[in-house]
């Protein structure tokens, strides 16, 4: 689900200023799914959970922000497909090695019978956070 | 002269190598191709680049990539996403609206067999299937498409059959899947971190008679060889040394079309689970 090793600071108005950092997600289920089968996404780096509202998807282009994506139907997660996630956080995270953990929970859209039709998927992996230089270079 | 039934991948067996980036969807077109075989089957959500948003150039560069090779798309299976939005079932409409859009999606495929997933686990939806499957019959027997309702585990089989014979209509069709002929659990699923879930789908694994099979295939127009895991060419939860010899001597001569679902617990070579799965089919032919 995380295909990458790095995480990388954002600085999006390009004022010098680091707003947040961001990641690439892999859609963990078995098919394209509509992002409303997303019923939760939990974010946090070194035991610091972050907000919904901190968190935005960005699929092919189009900014979701967490909250919204949980009933937004007519935008589908490919198979394969992977998505950024933008997690807002003023100043980023410092350069060196961070635990990124992701609790994703997904709901089928056809029933079978699963317990709420829900299926976890939580995920953990050391991730490098890179300075500009670094992130420029990759 | 006896018929054969024809032999088919589905790519849904490549799940594992497409998801993670290994392999694209021509790319899996390309190894089926190499294991001889008479089709492929197409998964709406799994291959059709933009979906559910197909575009018409797509699935025609598609169908005729598969038909280069001289094979043809054995089925397109797809689903019927009713519970899209969140708190809101989709209306029979809407439902209507997404078998009509697979149908037309098929016919430019050129398929002549669609698997709508939907009442996949509870019979309690038949009557619903009855109304959308009245709705398209006009639009299935147009396009010459045949509709299969697939038997998979949980579903009783007994029940799928009375209802298609019910139907009374040759567009109308069975499409076994082997899952509803499983022996041992599958393995994995005790690996699955919510018990309840192992627990949903270990009930699954409630084997029924294989006289069931046969009484079924008059009514078959498309079969699943679904799979787990082989070991030493085996499958080691489904009896294909019963399943694979009894089709074949009712004369049906439709698609068996392997189905590998082994992908979704395990990492996996998918071209090395592609050839061992054909292999064993073709072993009981």
């Amino acid at each position: 689900m995380l295909p990458d090793d790095s995480i990388r600071n954002v600085d999006e108005n390009r004022d010098g200023k680091i707003e947040g950092f961001q990641f690439k997600l892999r859609n963990p289920w078995y098919t394209s799914q509509p992002i409303s089968s997303l019923v939760k996404l939990i974010i946090s780096v070194d035991g610091e959970k972050f907000e919904a509202d901190k968190v935005s998807l960005n699929v092919r282009g189009q900014e979701i922000v967490l909250p919204k994506a949980y009933t937004m139907y007519d935008v589908n997660w490919g198979f394969p497909e992977l998505i950024d996630v933008f997690v807002e956080k003023a100043g980023g995270l410092k350069p060196g090695n961070h635990e990124l953990s992701c609790e994703i929970v997904m709901r089928s859209t056809i029933e079978y019978g699963l317990p709420e039709e829900k299926i976890n998927f939580p995920t953990k992996k050391l991730m490098k956070v890179l300075n500009e230089k670094e992130a420029k270079m990759n | 002269m006896t018929s054969k039934p024809k032999v088919g991948i589905s790519l849904y067996s490549y799940g594992w190598d497409i998801k993670t980036g290994k392999m694209t969807v021509k790319d899996a077109i390309d190894n089926a191709a190499s294991l001889n075989v008479d089709g492929v089957e197409l998964v709406d959500k799994q291959h059709i680049p933009n979906y559910p948003h197909a575009s018409v150039y797509d699935l025609i560069e598609l169908r005729d990539y598969i038909e280069s090779y001289g094979m043809k798309v054995s089925c397109y299976s797809t689903y019927i996403d009713d519970l899209m939005r969140t708190g809101q079932r989709a209306t029979t409409e809407e439902c209507t609206k997404m078998l009509l859009d697979d149908i037309a999606e098929a016919k430019v495929l050129g398929t002549k067999i669609i698997r709508p997933a939907m009442a996949q686990v509870n019979i309690k939806w038949l009557p619903l299937v009855k109304t959308l499957m009245t709705n398209v019959l006009p639009t299935l027997k147009k396009n010459d498409i045949k509709q299969a309702l697939e038997i998979h585990a949980p579903l009783p089989p007994k029940a799928l059959l009375e209802f298609v014979k019910g139907m009374k209509d040759d567009y109308i069709g069975l499409c076994p899947d082997f899952s509803a002929w499983q022996m041992n659990k599958q393995p994995g699923m005790t690996d699955l971190t919510d018990n309840s879930i192992a627990e949903t789908v270990a009930s699954f694994s409630e084997m029924n008679p294989i006289e069931l099979l046969e009484e079924c295939m008059p009514y078959t127009i498309h079969v699943h060889a679904k799979a787990h895991e082989f070991k030493d060419g085996k499958e080691v939860t489904i009896p294909y040394d019963k399943l694979i010899p009894l089709i074949s001597k009712t004369g049906y001569s439709g698609y068996i079309s392997t189905e590998f679902e082994g992908w979704m617990m395990n990492e996996v070579d998918s071209r090395e689970i592609a050839k061992t799965h054909v292999e064993l089919v073709r072993k009981y032919l």
